[in-house]
């Protein structure tokens, strides 16, 4: 479903290998979830995988389709949820969802179903013909997700989707991310949450200075899921650093109601 | 009080853009902006010197009726823009909410704010009305006292104004929440804005000129002498302002001018004290309001669905309407007036052949205006660029479906421009001077032209485009293709508008061959030259663009 092959990209500015020599293969049907710190290159992989940035080696296929040299057939299997939820705040939910239907020639039977679908699940019958600008963080992660999902992607590469969203819609795109994968469909999201990975991927993969450092089966896998936390603070070392350091002492600091007058 | 002060110093560096990194950049921008700055409020200056002359120095002067439309009209136009302060920096600042959050009460901030707007408007005071009284001073030969008097009457000046403006800035916030997603409503209005403000500009200009010209007074007759001596007799309060310049009736004139504006003030102050805090907190949620449209699932061909999606993006954008549509509507209207100026000039000076190489020039800068939009065409994508590269249409052609928008807008403007110039210049009052061939003629120029510009344009911020959006997802600042783009536009326009006025009357040679008799023979070969602009560009901007387009970065 999604083939990355010695990916590998560097900012022309920086002094390291964003991505460095990235494979990995993706199945049909399959939650794969992309771990890493900040900065890891997470959100660069991403990128270079839906096209959004050229990289400088290495290549990534989509349904077979290579993104280089058939790049429209391989958006065309494709939905991306990006991680700053940036949706056209202009126009209404539904014009919004009704544009990206239209790109991706998605019939007007399928458009209205899956629309009121997903306006029901994600609970935006109130809003769905509001301008976006008036929406909160989370419903502009809904339609974002909406719109991705609008044409049915055999491949939906989220770009940690649950970052500030409340505890009820976090659940609702977990439940739909299950549904999505049982149709046969794939998954490939970067997340910070441990939990969330653990209860629903199939398979991990843990990045660390643009190196895929190691895959990890969870699937009918206890021992994997329970060992993940410590495998990761061990690949990126940040665990280890939390019990060293202490908290500056409340005494250190002082305020008085002149401080805050100047 | 030191809030009030940490707030107003905040508000004046944020506005003046100090504060920012000193690049070299920013300091030979600061540089530039300061010369364009001082070259137009040198020429605003010498037209008002002008104008002044016309009624301080005619046949018969008019000093007093000078001062109290003077005096009346800075007062207004104060108003107005204190009023715009008020709303846009008090109430609409984005600001405000960050504000909210600090230990500072809604009055310290309505304080600050309002000290803010009152410097404003005695800047502008200061810049634009003291000249007018010193202006007169020149012309009347008045004392050193007057002088000093004038620079004491500016305080005054600006007190009432701000006190109005913060009365009418609460009316004037109903009616902005009113038609604040009434986008047709609004561009009718802007594009009134700009057309009567242009007339304006071109009539008082004309008038100068042609009293520079000859001396004769064409924009002061009789009869408006006449209605500015009724006008000043009647116009309180702004007569008594004038008495105290003039030096008439003074004392009496400002113990009514004090009483006024202490009367205004105090009200002023009373009301928003009572109501500002309120209407900032409204403000702040009405800020995010938006409107509600009930569409259908409608499914629209890919290019109809992104010509439609750039068209509801700038439609659905005060700054974009203005910018763009605005002045594309305006345009006719404006070319008409720039040619009825030039021509009648001209016509007086050179005779009327210079009419269609005027009209070349007129219509090829207002192309270059609204097509500078295109210059953003990337840019304005802002932080939802991201979509341009996932969506499975191809770059090039999302790129050119923007291009028909920008020819077609461009297009129908011009198509206007020559009809209402060819139908009104073309006519015997006008000595027939433009014919059909002629307005034929510059169009297909200009058709060519706004390929070119426009390519260019696009071409220009596929290679250097700015991400820099606000809140409301626009672009703060135009980039630097915008000037670039300007510039370049206005070059071609004087060479192409010189190279037929001249063309008109001088045949061009090669030796002993003539190979430009006429007009016609410059058309042919402008024609020639734009279509080969407008090719080159158009293939300098298709050519790799894909690879070109794919290497753009988000900032």
């Amino acid at each position: 479903m999604l083939a990355v092959k010695e990916l590998t990209k560097k900012y022309p500015n920086n002094d390291y290998i964003s991505a460095d020599n990235i494979s990995f293969d993706l199945r049909e049907g399959e939650i794969f979830g992309f771990l890493g710190k900040n900065g890891a290159g997470k959100s660069t992989t991403i990128k270079c995988i839906t096209g959004i940035i050229p990289f400088d080696s290495g290549n990534v296929s989509v349904c077979g389709y290579d993104i280089n040299k058939d790049p429209i057939r391989a958006k065309m299997n494709m939905g991306y949820v990006p991680d700053n939820h940036s949706v056209i705040e202009k126009l209404t939910g539904r014009e919004y969802v009704n544009y990206v239907a239209d790109l991706y020639r998605v019939s007007k039977s399928d458009r209205i179903e899956r629309i009121r679908y997903f306006t029901n699940i994600f609970n935006l019958e109130h809003a769905i013909d509001k301008q976006i600008k008036s929406y909160s963080h989370g419903m502009k992660q809904k339609i974002c997700i909406m719109a991705a999902l609008i044409h049915e992607p055999k491949l939906w590469i989220l770009d940690e989707p649950m970052m500030g969203l409340d505890p009820q819609s976090t659940a609702d795109i977990i439940n739909y991310m299950s549904e999505h994968s049982k149709k046969g469909n794939t998954i490939f999201f970067s997340s910070h949450n441990l939990d969330i990975v653990k209860k629903i991927c199939h398979r991990v993969g843990i990045v660390n200075a643009g190196k895929l450092e190691k895959i990890i089966e969870l699937e009918n896998n206890q021992a994997n899921q329970s060992a993940l936390e410590e495998e990761f603070f061990r690949i990126t070392g940040g665990g280890l650093k939390r019990n060293t350091l202490t908290y500056p002492s409340a005494n250190t600091t002082s305020t008085n109601s002149s401080d805050l007058e100047n | 009080m030191n809030s009030i002060l940490t707030i107003l110093k905040f508000d004046i560096l944020s506005k003046i853009g100090m504060g920012r990194k000193i690049t070299k950049q920013a300091i030979i921008s600061l540089i530039i902006n300061i010369f364009f700055s001082l070259v137009i409020y040198t020429v605003f200056i010498t037209g008002l010197y002008f104008i002044s002359a016309i009624t301080l120095s005619g046949i018969v002067p008019i000093p007093y009726e000078y001062l109290v439309v003077t005096t009346g009209a800075a007062m207004i136009i104060e108003t107005i823009v204190c009023t715009g302060i008020l709303v846009k920096n008090l109430y609409y600042d984005g600001e405000n909410e960050l504000l909210l959050r600090f230990p500072v009460d809604g009055g310290q901030i309505f304080t600050a704010k309002a000290i803010f707007a009152f410097l404003s408007n005695f800047a502008i005071a200061l810049f634009f009305v003291y000249p007018i009284y010193v202006i007169y001073g020149v012309m009347t030969n008045a004392s050193i006292g007057h002088y000093f008097t004038s620079i004491l009457m500016l305080p005054l000046i600006t007190l009432l104004p701000f006190s109005i403006a913060n009365l009418i800035a609460l009316p004037v916030i109903n009616l902005t929440n009113f038609i604040k997603n009434r986008f047709a409503l609004i561009l009718a209005l802007m594009i009134i804005l700009v057309i009567f403000g242009f007339a304006f500009y071109m009539v008082m200009l004309k008038g100068v000129l042609e009293y520079a010209q000859n001396k004769s007074p064409t924009l002061l007759t009789n009869d408006m002498r006449n209605f500015m001596r009724e006008l000043a007799s009647k116009v309180i309060p702004f007569n008594w302002y004038a008495n105290i310049i003039y030096g008439d009736n003074v004392i009496v004139s400002l113990l009514i001018v004090m009483a006024i504006t202490i009367c205004f003030f105090t009200l002023a102050l009373v009301t928003s004290k009572k109501t500002v805090y309120r209407i900032v907190l409204k403000s702040i949620e009405r800020e995010s309001e938006a409107f509600e449209i009930k569409s259908v699932e409608k499914v629209r061909p890919v290019a109809i669905s992104l010509l439609r999606k750039e068209y509801l993006l700038i439609f659905r954008s005060l700054n974009y309407s203005f910018q763009y549509l605005a002045m594309a509507i305006a345009a006719p209207l404006m070319v008409y007036f720039c040619n009825d100026l030039a021509s009648s000039i001209g016509d007086t000076s050179v005779g009327g052949r210079i009419i269609p190489g005027l009209t070349m020039l007129v219509v090829i800068i207002f192309i270059t205006i609204i097509v500078s939009f295109a210059s953003t065409a990337i840019s304005r994508e802002g932080n939802t660029f991201y979509l341009t590269k996932i969506i499975p249409v191809p770059y090039r052609y999302q790129i050119a479906i923007k291009l028909i928008l920008y020819l077609v807008v461009a297009s129908g403007s011009v198509l206007a421009s020559c009809i209402i110039v060819g139908s009104v210049f073309g006519g015997a009052k006008y000595g027939n001077n433009v014919k059909f061939s002629d307005m034929i003629s510059i169009f297909s120029i200009a058709e060519f032209l706004i390929v070119a510009l426009s390519c260019m344009a696009i071409s220009n911020d596929i290679k250097t485009p700015t991400f820099e959006v606000g809140k409301n997802g626009e672009l703060i600042d135009a980039n630097k293709n915008v000037s670039t783009n300007i510039i370049f536009g206005c070059f071609i326009a004087v060479f192409f508008g010189v190279f037929t006025m001249i063309t008109s009357y001088v045949p061009i040679k090669i030796g002993s061959a003539t190979i430009i008799n006429d007009a016609k023979g410059s058309y042919v070969a402008l024609l020639i030259l734009s279509f080969i602009i407008a090719v080159s560009s158009f293939l300098k901007l298709f050519f790799r663009l894909d690879k070109r387009y794919n290497n753009i970065k988000e900032q």
